[in-house]
């Protein structure tokens, strides 16, 4: 069977999820485990700052650095969610933790154009979303391992066949620093004792030998490792829902600066929604400070969205409006209602079509910014009343009456250009009636007392002072102007 | 030694007018993104023959409902069926009434009323709307007192940018006040119903116009009795033909009565 996994380090998880928490990634800063630095930044490097020394050394050293313990939760969620980014390039992906995670890919090579150009989409995917990775390829997951940590590359093809890959690695696993592998350090300093480092000097010992002084695992391990023993992966099964937060290291108490982590969710969201082929209709920002009640803001969509300036310019109008607390700690990105997702073909030479801007779009932008309901469109109505023969509708933009055939030029108007809301009263002395009458019975089946139909005569008049109005006469015989024909 | 008698080389003055880099100040090179106006007169008058598809325009008049619609209806029909854009109506003081949009062959459904609370939010869509591309027409009334010069110059700007024909309703008391906008058109009530008189107050290549009357391209007319009666025939056969096949016609002096009457 032609297998070949794909192994993905990320020798920096810790030090990248606190990077995610800081507003200016420039500065330096240190990962903190047991008040002993455990990771640092090329900022903090600079300052000569050194792995091992204490947070005080660290801060005497540089004393612009931001420190943040290692939190073990979010570098698991975190790794997670990379996994699931991943997901868009095979269905098999498998967790490694504490910092890896593996990909069985050779049902995948012919869609992503081959062995190299995979590795390089796949490590520019993680570069985007703010990671450094290293990868390994070999014929079994802990080999690929290996290698990942050893930054060691296989000479394989573009398109690799299975026995290839399998003598390729077990020839390159030979180089392999016992440092590298799974085993713990106690026996990787046994090793080292008995003056044995690669793992090429551990294949040549007799498996017997090996057993007694090691251990069943050990032997197990490299059973696993060569694959003379099956080594069966739990694979994830991708999330139903994205919810992703960022708690900051700093409390943020203006708008500006919470453009900069709110551009990242944004960013890791799309991410999510293009590997799941979605869409987002709905998504929810959650704004949280220290220790009260977080404000919530949900953001509508007319079309499902995945363009990320597009999503992040409708969040923003809509914060522009909305009363945040004082100090927001932590920022929390959620989506609430998803579709799949169909892309658009745009056509190649569009003359009225704008990059980046498509009709709802503009719709999201007025309903973020000014409330639901300020946006309306029209539609005619089979109404007999005036008043009823149009209706306010959701605005999409349609091509509704097929009768139209461009301008009527020469036609006729039978119905005033403009409605008022109300009729208003006039004075008959004012009016000079040009055409009419036309009886309208308007609404008599709805009015209580049904022996009494309100029917009003309308006319075409014109007004003194200029306008030409839609007019009628009540039963009552009082005047009103119901519209201009202007 | 050149003859110094001999006469010069006559050139005629339309030789030299015809020279290509001669430049007159009446030639203008009109713009191929416009849309006609509908209005021959109009249109003749235009540099551009029309309304310039990407451009600030104002229609000053000192009343609404004077006829602003009619003048802009046969370009917003154009526009309407050619584009796939929205024809977008910023704080309209009426209500635009769909069934005569649709009469003078507007397709409602590219119409999107805006209705912001404050000026500023106004002057917000009205941008936003422009110069999102997203929209064909742009038509905006504005509170006049509160609108600026820099405001109007904004609105050109982005009308470039956004390629949409966008028009500012104003009263006529603008008439005084400087603008940027392409075109400025005064409209007048004229003495006659179904006519408008306008007064085109700049126009690019071109010097104002005092007084032009226009015969609005829509007449208003009520439905006649012989408009009913077609509409009746109309309706009638429309709702035999949802049940069968039309009967045949019964002549009203039938020649072989079926029965005879007491």
């Amino acid at each position: 069977m032609n297998v070949l996994w794909f192994c993905v380090e990320l020798p920096a998880l810790g030090l990248e999820v606190c990077a995610r928490r800081m507003l200016h990634e420039d500065r330096p800063a240190v990962l903190i485990e047991d008040n002993r630095v455990v990771a640092r930044n090329a900022a903090a490097l600079d300052s000569g700052v050194a792995i091992g020394c204490s947070l005080a050394t660290a801060h005497s050293l540089c004393h612009r650095l931001e420190h943040s313990s290692r939190d073990i939760t979010a570098e698991r969620e975190r790794l997670r969610f990379l996994a699931d980014a991943a997901y868009r390039f095979s269905s098999s992906v498998s967790i490694h933790e504490p910092s890896a995670f593996l990909l069985e890919i050779s049902g995948s090579l012919r869609l992503f154009g081959g062995l190299y150009s995979l590795k390089r989409s796949l490590i520019s995917l993680l570069g985007e979303l703010g990671h450094r990775a290293t990868i390994g390829i070999a014929h079994t997951p802990l080999a690929a391992l290996a290698f990942a940590r050893a930054q060691e590359n296989c000479e394989l093809p573009r398109w690799p066949e299975g026995s290839e890959v399998k003598t390729q690695s077990l020839k390159s696993l030979r180089r392999i620093s016992m440092r590298h592998t799974e085993c713990d350090a106690a026996t990787v300093e046994r090793f080292s004792n008995m003056g044995i480092d690669t793992l090429g000097q551990v294949f040549t010992l007799p498996t017997t030998e090996l057993g007694r002084r090691f251990g069943p695992r050990l032997l197990d391990y490299l059973d696993r490792l060569t694959g003379q023993r099956a080594d069966p992966r739990i694979l994830i099964t991708p999330t139903a829902s994205f919810s992703t937060e960022l708690t900051f290291l700093q409390s943020i108490s203006n708008k500006e600066a919470l453009a900069f982590p709110m551009q990242r969710l944004a960013h890791d969201l799309c991410n999510w929604l293009i590997g799941r082929q979605l869409g987002a209709i709905r998504i929810a920002w959650r704004f949280a400070p220290f220790n009260s009640n977080a404000t919530a803001m949900e953001v509508e969509f007319a079309q499902p969205q995945q363009n990320k300036q597009a999503l992040l310019s409708i969040s923003r109008l809509k914060l522009d409006v909305l009363d945040l607390p004082d100090e927001v700690l932590s920022l929390r990105l959620a989506s609430v209602r998803l579709a799949p997702w169909q892309a658009k073909s745009s056509s190649l030479f569009a003359r009225t079509e704008h990059a980046g801007h498509s009709p709802t779009e503009l719709i999201d932008q007025f309903r973020a910014r000014l409330g639901d309901g300020v946006c309306s469109g029209i539609a005619a109505n089979d109404d007999h009343s005036p008043e009823l023969g149009w209706k306010s509708t959701v605005p999409r933009l349609q091509t509704t009456n097929a009768r139209t055939k461009g301008p009527a030029v020469m036609g006729t108007l039978s119905r005033p250009l403009w409605l008022f809301d109300k009729p208003k009263p006039v004075l008959r002395r004012n009016l000079t009636l040009l055409r009419g009458p036309e009886r309208i019975d308007v609404g008599w089946w709805t009015t209580p007392n049904v022996y009494e139909p309100a029917h009003r005569d309308y006319f075409v008049a014109r007004h003194a002072d200029g306008s030409q109005c839609w007019t009628f006469i009540d039963r009552q015989g009082e005047w009103f102007v119901h519209g201009y024909f202007s | 030694m050149a003859d110094l008698s001999a006469p010069e080389r006559s050139v005629s003055s339309e030789a030299l007018l015809a020279h290509p880099d001669l430049w007159r100040a009446g030639r203008v090179e009109p713009n191929s993104r416009a849309v006609s106006t509908g209005y021959s007169s109009l249109d003749g008058l235009l540099a551009d023959r029309g309304w310039p598809k990407a451009g600030l325009i104002e229609l000053l008049s000192p009343r609404i409902g004077i006829g602003e619609l009619r003048l802009l209806g046969p370009a917003l029909a154009t526009l309407s069926v050619q584009e796939q854009r929205w024809i977008t109506w910023i704080n309209p003081p009426h209500i635009p009434y769909a069934p005569a949009l649709a009469e003078i062959g507007i397709d409602v459904g590219k119409v999107l009323l805006v209705h912001p609370k404050t000026h500023e939010d106004a002057l917000w869509s009205l941008e936003q709307a422009v110069k999102s591309g997203s929209c064909s027409v742009a038509l905006a009334w504005l509170d006049e007192s509160k609108l600026t010069t820099k405001d109007v110059r904004r609105f050109k700007l982005a009308a470039r940018r956004g390629e949409t024909l966008t028009v500012l309703f104003r009263s006529a008391i603008a008439v005084q006040r400087q603008s940027m906008a392409e075109l400025r058109i005064l409209m007048q009530p004229a003495s006659a119903s179904d006519r408008l008189s306008i007064e085109i107050l700049k126009r690019r290549g071109g010097w104002p116009v005092e007084r032009l009357a226009l015969e609005l391209a829509y007449r208003t007319t009520h439905m006649t009795r012989s408009d009913l009666r077609d509409q009746l025939a109309l309706w009638r056969t429309k709702s035999l033909r949802s049940v069968g096949p039309l009967p045949p016609p019964r002549l009203l002096h039938d020649p072989h009565p079926t029965h005879v009457g007491p």
